[in-house]
C-alpha cells in the first residue's frame, strides 16, 4: 500500500479544489500520519491503521460541508453553481443525443442572455440588476446542487 | 458520561482557546489533549476541529503559522492572540453563569 498516496488522495476527497487548499490538505495529510504512525506503533499494519485514522476523522463528505462554511459568499456561490452543474450535465449526457444536449445548452444560454436583457430593462439600476440576475441564476442551481446532494450516497456519519 | 453533541460543539471553542492558552500548538496535539483530559467524555471527529480552528483564525482569536514536524513534515501551528484571550474569558464567564443556573433552577428545595 503506497501510504503516502492513499493519505493525499484521502485529504483530496475533503478539499476537492488542489490549488487553493493545498495549505489545508498537508494539515489534514500530517494529522493522518500522525494517527497512522501512533496506530502502527500498536501493532496495526499500515491498511488497518489507515482505515481507522480515517475512519476517526469523519466522513469527507461532511467534513467538506464544515469547511464549505468558513468560505466567502462568492466562493460558496461558485461552489453550489459548479456542482448544481455537474447535476445538470449528468442527466443530460446520459439521456440525451449529442445534438439534443446541445440544444438544452442553447436553451439554457439563451434563458439567461434574455434574463439579464429583461432585468436591464425593468431595472434600469445597475445595482439591483445584477442582484436579480444573482437571484434568478442561483436560485435554480442551489435546488439542482441540493438535489443531487439528497441523491448522493452517504458515507455515515462523522459524529460530533 | 458522554456529552450531548449540542454541548460538544458549543463547548468546542472554549475548550480549544484554554488549551492554546497553554501554548502554541496543532491539530493532532488538541485533539490528543482534549481525549485525555476529557476521559473520553468528549468525542469529537478529528476532522472537525480544522474547520473550528480555521474559524477560530478568520475571528482574530488565533494565529497560525508553520513549522515542522520532528518526521520533517510541513506542520500547521496555532497561536493564542490577545483577542483570543479576551474571548476565551467572556466564555469562561457565560459558562461559569450557565452552570451557576442550572444548579441554581435544577437544585434541591432544603
Amino acid at each position: 500500500m503506497d501510504l503516502n498516496r492513499a493519505i493525499d488522495g484521502w485529504c483530496r476527497k475533503v478539499h476537492p479544489r488542489g490549488v487553493q487548499h493545498e495549505e489545508q490538505i498537508a494539515e489534514l495529510s500530517d494529522h493522518l500520519h500522525c494517527e497512522i504512525e501512533a496506530l502502527l506503533a500498536c501493532g496495526h499494519d499500515q491498511r488497518e491503521a489507515f482505515a481507522l485514522a480515517t475512519e476517526r476523522m469523519g466522513a469527507p463528505a461532511e467534513l467538506a460541508d464544515e469547511h464549505r462554511k468558513n468560505g466567502s459568499l462568492l466562493a460558496r456561490m461558485c461552489r453550489t453553481v459548479q456542482e448544481a452543474d455537474s447535476a445538470l450535465m449528468v442527466p443530460i449526457r446520459r439521456h440525451l443525443s449529442p445534438k439534443a444536449a446541445s440544444a438544452v445548452l442553447l436553451a439554457v444560454s439563451l434563458f439567461a442572455a434574455g434574463l439579464m436583457l429583461l432585468s436591464g430593462w425593468l431595472l434600469p439600476d445597475f445595482v439591483n440588476a445584477t442582484y436579480l440576475i444573482l437571484a434568478a441564476w442561483f436560485v435554480p442551481f442551489h435546488l439542482l446542487s441540493v438535489r443531487s446532494g439528497e441523491k448522493a450516497p452517504t458515507e455515515g456519519s462523522a459524529g460530533a | 458520561m458522554p456529552l450531548s453533541k449540542n454541548l460538544v460543539a458549543a463547548s468546542a471553542t472554549p475548550i480549544i482557546l484554554g488549551l492554546l492558552r497553554r501554548g502554541d500548538s496543532y491539530g493532532y496535539e488538541i485533539i490528543a489533549n482534549v481525549r485525555d483530559s476529557s476521559g473520553g467524555a468528549l468525542e469529537w471527529a478529528d476532522g472537525m476541529l480544522y474547520p473550528i480552528l480555521h474559524r477560530l483564525e478568520k475571528q482574530g482569536w488565533v494565529e497560525a503559522y508553520w513549522g515542522q514536524s520532528e518526521a520533517g513534515r510541513k506542520r500547521k501551528y496555532y497561536r493564542l492572540l490577545k483577542a483570543g484571550r479576551v474571548e476565551l474569558e467572556r466564555q469562561r464567564k457565560a459558562w461559569n453563569e450557565t452552570h451557576a443556573l442550572v444548579q441554581r433552577m435544577t437544585g434541591r428545595l432544603a
